[in-house]
């Protein structure tokens, strides 16, 4: 075996301090949250906006998962009440609202949410 | 090799500029890979460190063998293993961002999952570095002197190399659920053909194992075991990324049978994408 002698250099053990933390860092962070206990979702909705768009009004909100685990196919659904006996509905699918995260979507009415009623919930929702 | 601060600098610069190349040639279509993005949230954390786990001795090995830079011993092969961990972090982190895929809304948990869940395919680009852009002869003299053990070691490589691209996709499970009974059989036999042809050499130099042995010592010492180890990868991977929760013993059978497929061609191939002959 006739291998050129090779030394490691202090470049190389800098970089593997560096990348040690870093990946430290990230196993740490995984180690914790998996300590934490699968708790359930925990789904909320938020609205944080109505404003007219195009011939539309559009609801702006956001949906919070504060549960352990990660919520997938949520549904959130929003209606307005008026005067008249049939209110207005609208619904939006999200793919996944991770624990911990949120999503944002909006609703589209032709009634002015404003001068209505208006409730906006999940649904419900799928384990991945 | 005295050389000096500056000289020393500029080599180990080089070897990490490799680095990134192999780890992004690798990598970047898993990183474009919707599935990866959700994996690194709904999957459970200890999994995702016990694939950090199951990753790093390969990793040292692959260092070992091929790398982004030369290595005097393994010592030297497990820094840089470690260091491959770091590049992977680095590119993931860089690449997500590029792409989008980070966004305010989301929390801690969810955005160390994205990147960690690319860790271990971005690292094993990393050190596949050299197998690309060319390798110095130490290493490519470690390649040829192998051992039977360490050839077996380049067909677990080979198959994770082929595997890992298509193991977290939906059309694994959606295949499984397609196919029937001789569909499986027919895969089964397909793998075993691949290997098969690929150790005796069709149209390039017989697998140097394989050489003044007859057929059926390398069916039964390369193919059979080179099957083995293409399943026991691709059930370790779909293991990992979740695919048999769930699933009964029947599909994820053929699940594990239809990831082998890619798994063998990988194996069977170790040694071009390798360069181990």
């Amino acid at each position: 075996m006739t291998e050129r002698a090779v030394q490691i250099s202090i470049w190389e053990w800098i970089a593997a301090a560096v990348s040690a933390a870093l990946v430290g860092a990230a196993v740490v962070t995984l180690l914790v949250s998996g300590r934490r206990e699968r708790t359930p979702p925990v789904l909320s909705v938020r609205v944080e906006g109505t404003e007219p768009a195009g011939p539309y009004f559009r609801v702006r909100f956001a949906v919070r998962n504060d549960g352990g685990t990660t919520a997938a196919q949520v549904v959130v659904r929003g209606e307005v009440q008026t005067t008249s006996p049939a209110p207005e509905s609208g619904e939006v699918t999200f793919d996944y609202v991770p624990d911990g995260s949120e999503r944002r979507g909006a609703l589209l009415f032709t009634i002015d949410p404003r001068t209505a009623h208006l409730a906006v919930r999940a649904l419900g929702y799928r384990e991945p | 090799m005295p050389g000096n601060a500056s000289s020393s600098f500029r080599e180990f610069a080089e070897g990490i500029a490799r680095a990134f190349g192999g780890a992004l040639l690798f990598a970047l279509p898993l990183m474009m890979t919707i599935e990866m993005w959700s994996l690194g949230f709904y999957m459970s954390p200890y999994r995702l460190v016990m694939l950090l786990a199951v990753f790093f001795p390969v990793l040292i090995g692959l260092s070992y063998y091929i790398g982004f830079d030369e290595t005097a011993h393994l010592g030297h092969a497990v820094l840089h293993a470690v260091v491959a961990y770091g590049i992977a972090f680095v590119s993931t982190l860089t690449l997500l961002a590029v792409l989008g895929i980070f966004t305010s809304e989301m929390g801690w948990h969810e955005l160390v999952g994205k990147v960690s869940v690319q860790l271990g395919p971005a690292a094993l680009g990393a050190l596949l570095a050299q197998a690309h852009f060319g390798s110095p002869p130490s290493s490519e003299h470690r390649r040829r002197e192998a051992t039977y053990v360490g050839r077996l070691f380049f067909m677990i490589v080979g198959a994770l190399f082929v595997a890992l691209e298509v193991a977290p996709t939906d059309e694994m499970p959606l295949i499984a659920y397609l196919i029937r009974k001789q569909h499986a059989i027919a895969a089964v036999a397909l793998s075993l053909a691949v290997l098969y042809f690929f150790m005796q050499g069709v149209g390039f130099r017989g697998h140097s194992s394989a050489e003044d042995h007859g057929a059926a010592s390398v069916f039964l010492r390369l193919v059979v075991v080179g099957y083995a180890l293409a399943l026991a990868t691709s059930a370790f991977l779909l293991w990992v990324f979740g695919r048999y929760e769930g699933a009964s013993v029947q599909s994820a059978l053929r699940m594990t049978i239809v990831l082998a497929l890619p798994a063998t061609l990988g194996a069977a191939a170790a040694r071009i994408t390798l360069d181990t002959e």
